[in-house]
């Protein structure tokens, strides 16, 4: 049964005439990886600042669940994060698109002046800070300034400096913006790492495959809205069923497989470079059909793949409907 | 343990900013030692002095004596137009013209001019002191020598009159005393009996008769005698005895014999006669005399008189004479400088005069804290502000209070320590007892440092970047600055700007410094001022609780799409990284006209930011920066992209 850590309940957030957020409601639940997803522009960073508080919602509210240290009986209740935001700062760690450290100071001494923010004792933070330090893989470069650091080392650091107090929920906002694919590699190992030791983290980012591979549940922001929340299977498959068939083969007449493939009513084919791509819901039987073709036309089969759509797919796919169904309002 | 942190972590900071902590840190100690070295005697300043003189009178190289001796550097001119316009080209700092034929005439005062440059208002007052003051005593020795000469004369007089005064005393003395002779000569005179009793003849002839026949008798009786005598010698015969008996009788027989009496009588009648004639004679001249005598004691009389009204006017005389001594007398200022100068300005210090810096000093502390103050704690708020770390400190649970404390105590330590040191390095060159007032003076440091740091605070919380916060705090301080005693004297403005200055802190703050290093004020006369202070720092405190609230609320809610423009190095517009001119141009295309107004042209200064961020080409940025319509924007990237010119 999952554990709601944080509720998010009919938040909407308008900027003077500009809507950014209207009517999200969504749980996260304890332990998980939890990825909102959304274009440019969808929100994101504005719903994760109003999760921690620093933006009022005009209607809603966002709750956390803080221990409940005197009523035995009730382990924990839900609070608003703005009733008592200093509360709800004990809890998360916060990093934003931008690392958010001095660079004048030391990879130690970001993380020691971060954990007195925190009220930690000495020997707590003493003890976080290398833990921390080996975690992150930064022990070498401790006395280092923050900005003579690299691009992903900076950002292992932000990550570390959110977790110098050891949160119950880390929040990333764009994690991996600006890192090429091997640093972002890195960073997500990091995340699965840190989520291993029991940490609840929500993730916003635009790099969908990444967040597909490492969430347990994912929201999809689209045009204010809250479009869909579920685990990313589960919302690949409530958009469509559809999957890919790669076909590579030679000659690679592929105009005239594409006809007889029309000619057998399956007409979602197209080419694409040097080979041809064919969406179906039903793939054993369109397999079936296309060695029958192949075979008429004297086609040599030399690769064929199946592959599922990808988060980027569906949110294209998304996309083309929202912006269909906003043209037919208009209409 | 958080504050100590954050403020450690300030330190850090500042430190590690090379150039900050040069110019914060080492920039007052460095402008501490050079005015110290600058200002550390009690010498004439370095004037260069022009001079113009028609002609060499003796006069006049006194005049340039005088300068010499004061170690001015004198540079001489043919015309008084080059003399002024060596002034104007900075040659010179003032330019004396002296007057031909420069010489103390009768009735004729001569006048020398002075030329200075009233643009350079503080030098031009130095110089006017300086020089003019060294002129007017070489005036004032000329007055003196001549006034001397009339003192002189005025001496002279005095004692003249007080020889005259003795004259006088003398000329009355013997006055007196002819007065008293005519009062003997008067008495003498009237005790002269001139009365004659004249004798009368008759009696004297009777009285004559008588001893006539008395004679005759004792002629008879003397016969009888002799011949007795002659009788007796006969009797005794002759010896040698009675032969001097008998010589002694012939002697007086033949006496006897030749006394004839009768003529004798005749003579007698004649001699009476002549005698009552010579008695009527001297009678009528005792008359004659008495009548004289008469006229004397009446001239004697006349005399007295006169000599009593001589003594009156000699007495007079001798009173004016003595009430001219006592007027010269009365004159108590008898020294020529006294006369030429008979109201002697003596600028002493009130404090003991080491070297200029001592003056300086207060106003020096002042400004060094004003400025450090306002450009310190500024520049810590913006470097916070615009540091990648702000964000950060938000999301911990630690009071944003704490941070304002935190940089308002970290300005003030930096500074309270800078101003230790340059009060130690003052001493050093003072020897003065700048630290007789310890107490009240840290006191009133803390207050200043306090009220500055505090204005610094309002300025770095209001501006967003080190270039504006520190054109504020510069505008701040100079406003400070020139509504001061150092640039132009308060009592020189106008009223209104008089009392707005009297309330300007950097006067109330060098003024209780003033008194509390230089007069050891007590604490009860500053008592109301630092009071004001206080007061106006506790307000201060106030109001940057609330400018931080206010910036917090700003910075956190702001409409995501703008605040994102300053994370890093990152620009983003609507929640999309933009890299280049090309993701710029997408976001163009995708975005509104209402959301284009809204957010860029609204935010321009933000939007330029975000320019220089992703665009390198400044040609390409200013056509962008430019445009004030969306499509007119596209455009120009297009148009841009399409020439192929480099862009990041």
């Amino acid at each position: 049964m999952p554990e709601p850590i944080f509720r998010i309940k009919g938040v909407t957030k308008v900027f003077g005439h500009k809507t950014i957020l209207k009517d999200i409601s969504l749980d996260v639940n304890h332990g998980e990886i939890f990825g909102i997803i959304g274009a440019s522009g969808s929100g994101k960073t504005t719903l994760l600042n109003i999760m921690i508080g620093f933006l009022k919602p005009n209607t809603g509210d966002v709750l956390f669940r803080q221990d409940h240290l005197l009523d035995l009986k009730k382990a924990y209740v839900f609070r608003s994060v703005f009733q008592k935001p200093e509360d709800v700062k004990k809890i998360y760690g916060f990093a934003s698109q931008a690392p958010s450290f001095y660079g004048s100071l030391t990879v130690k001494e970001n993380l020691v002046y971060f954990g007195s923010l925190y009220n930690l004792t000495k020997d707590a933070i003493a003890t976080n800070v290398e833990t921390l330090l080996n975690l992150m893989g930064l022990k070498n470069s401790e006395h280092l300034l923050a900005k003579n650091l690299s691009g992903g080392m900076e950002r292992r650091l932000d990550i570390a400096c959110s977790l110098i107090h050891d949160p119950k929920l880390l929040i990333l906002d764009e994690p991996t913006a600006d890192l090429d694919p091997v640093l972002r590699n890195h960073i997500w190992e990091l995340v699965k790492k840190v989520n291993k030791k029991g940490t609840t983290i929500i993730i916003a980012s635009h790099h969908l495959n990444e967040i597909e591979a490492l969430c347990d549940r994912i929201a999809i922001l689209r045009d204010t809205r809250l479009v869909d929340v579920g685990s990313p299977d589960k919302v690949k498959m409530r958009f469509t069923r559809k999957q890919e068939i790669l076909v590579q083969c030679y000659p690679g007449n592929y105009e005239k497989i594409i006809a007889g493939l029309k000619h057998k009513k399956i007409t979602e084919a197209e080419k694409r470079g040097g080979e041809m791509v064919i969406h179906t819901k039903m793939p054993k039987k369109v397999f079936e059909e296309l060695l029958h073709i192949l075979d008429e036309l004297n086609e040599q089969l030399v690769d064929i793949r199946v592959s599922k759509p990808s988060l980027d797919d569906i949110f294209i796919l998304m996309s083309e409907k929202v912006e269909n169904e906003a043209g037919q309002d208009n209409k | 343990m958080k504050l100590d942190k954050i403020i450690s972590k300030n330190f850090k900071l500042l430190l590690r900013a090379k150039g900050s902590a040069f110019v914060v840190i080492l920039g007052p100690l460095l402008i501490i030692l050079l005015v110290g070295l600058a200002f550390n005697n009690t010498t004439t300043y370095d004037i260069s002095v022009g001079i113009y003189a028609p002609d060499s009178s003796e006069l006049t190289k006194s005049f340039i004596n005088t300068l010499q001796n004061e170690n001015y550097v004198l540079k001489y001119y043919d015309s008084n137009i080059s003399c002024i316009n060596a002034i104007k080209q900075g040659a010179i700092h003032t330019c004396i013209v002296f007057p031909s034929n420069f010489i103390i005439q009768n009735n004729a005062s001569k006048t020398i001019e002075f030329y200075v440059d009233y643009t350079r208002i503080h030098l031009a007052r130095v110089v006017l002191d300086s020089i003019s003051k060294n002129v007017e005593l070489r005036s004032t020795q000329l007055s003196v020598n001549l006034t001397e000469n009339i003192l002189d004369l005025l001496t002279s007089t005095r004692t003249g009159i007080q020889k005259d005064i003795t004259t006088t005393n003398n000329i009355k003395g013997t006055v007196d005393e002819i007065s008293t002779d005519a009062d003997s000569i008067k008495s003498a005179v009237g005790n002269i009996n001139l009365n004659v009793s004249t004798p009368s003849t008759t009696s004297l002839q009777s009285e004559i008769d008588s001893l006539l026949t008395k004679s005759k008798s004792v002629k008879t009786k003397a016969t009888d005698v002799l011949e007795s005598g002659y009788a007796l010698i006969l009797d005794i015969g002759n010896s040698s005895t009675t032969a001097d008996f008998e010589d002694a009788l012939d002697t007086l027989n033949s006496t006897l014999n030749s006394t004839n009496y009768t003529l004798y009588d005749k003579n007698i009648d004649a001699y009476i006669a002549s005698i009552s004639s010579s008695l009527n004679d001297i009678k009528s001249k005792m008359s004659t005399a008495n009548t004289a005598k008469t006229n004397i004691r009446t001239s004697i009389d006349s005399l007295r008189e006169e000599l009593t009204g001589l003594k009156t006017d000699l007495d007079s005389l001798k009173a004016s004479q003595q009430k001219l001594i006592d007027d010269i007398n009365k004159l108590q200022i008898s020294s020529a400088e006294t006369i030429v100068s008979p109201v002697v300005t003596e600028i002493n210090s009130v404090v003991p005069e080491t070297t200029k810096l001592s003056y300086l000093l207060p106003d020096l502390l002042v400004l060094i804290i004003m400025f450090i103050g306002l450009l310190l704690s500024s520049a810590l708020l913006v470097l916070e502000k615009n540091s990648k770390a702000f964000f950060r400190n938000f999301t911990t649970p630690t009071p944003p209070q704490y941070f304002m404390y935190t940089t308002f105590l970290t300005s003030f330590f930096i500074i309270l320590i800078q101003i230790v040191a340059i009060l130690a390095i003052a001493f050093y060159f003072l020897r003065g007892p700048l630290f007789n007032n310890f107490y009240l003076t840290l006191a009133i440091l803390c207050l200043v440092i306090s009220f500055f740091t505090l204005i610094g605070m309002i300025i770095g919380y209001i501006f967003f970047n080190q270039e504006t916060a520190m054109i504020a705090s510069i505008c701040v301080g100079s406003a400070m600055l020139l509504l001061s005693n150092l640039v132009l004297p308060l009592e020189s403005m106008a009223d209104m700007i008089q009392m707005i200055a009297k309330y300007n802190p950097f006067v109330v703050g060098s003024d209780l410094l003033r008194k509390s290093l230089l007069f050891d004020a007590s604490f009860q006369g500053l008592k109301a001022q630092l009071l004001v202070i206080l007061g106006i720092v506790v307000v201060l405190f106030v109001i940057i609780a609330l400018v931080q609230r206010l910036s917090n609320i700003r910075f956190l809610r702001k409409p995501p799409h703008i605040k994102g423009l300053f994370e890093g190095n990152t620009f983003i517009l609507h929640d999309t990284v933009l890299r280049n001119e090309k993701d710029l141009l997408n976001a163009l295309k995708k975005m509104s006209d209402d959301d284009f107004k809204k957010d860029i042209l609204k935010n321009k200064k933000d939007f330029v930011k975000g320019l220089r961020i992703i665009i390198h080409d400044a040609r390409l940025r200013i056509r962008i920066k430019n445009r004030l319509t969306r499509n007119r924007m596209i455009s120009s990237i297009e148009d841009y992209s399409k020439k192929g010119s480099k862009v990041k």
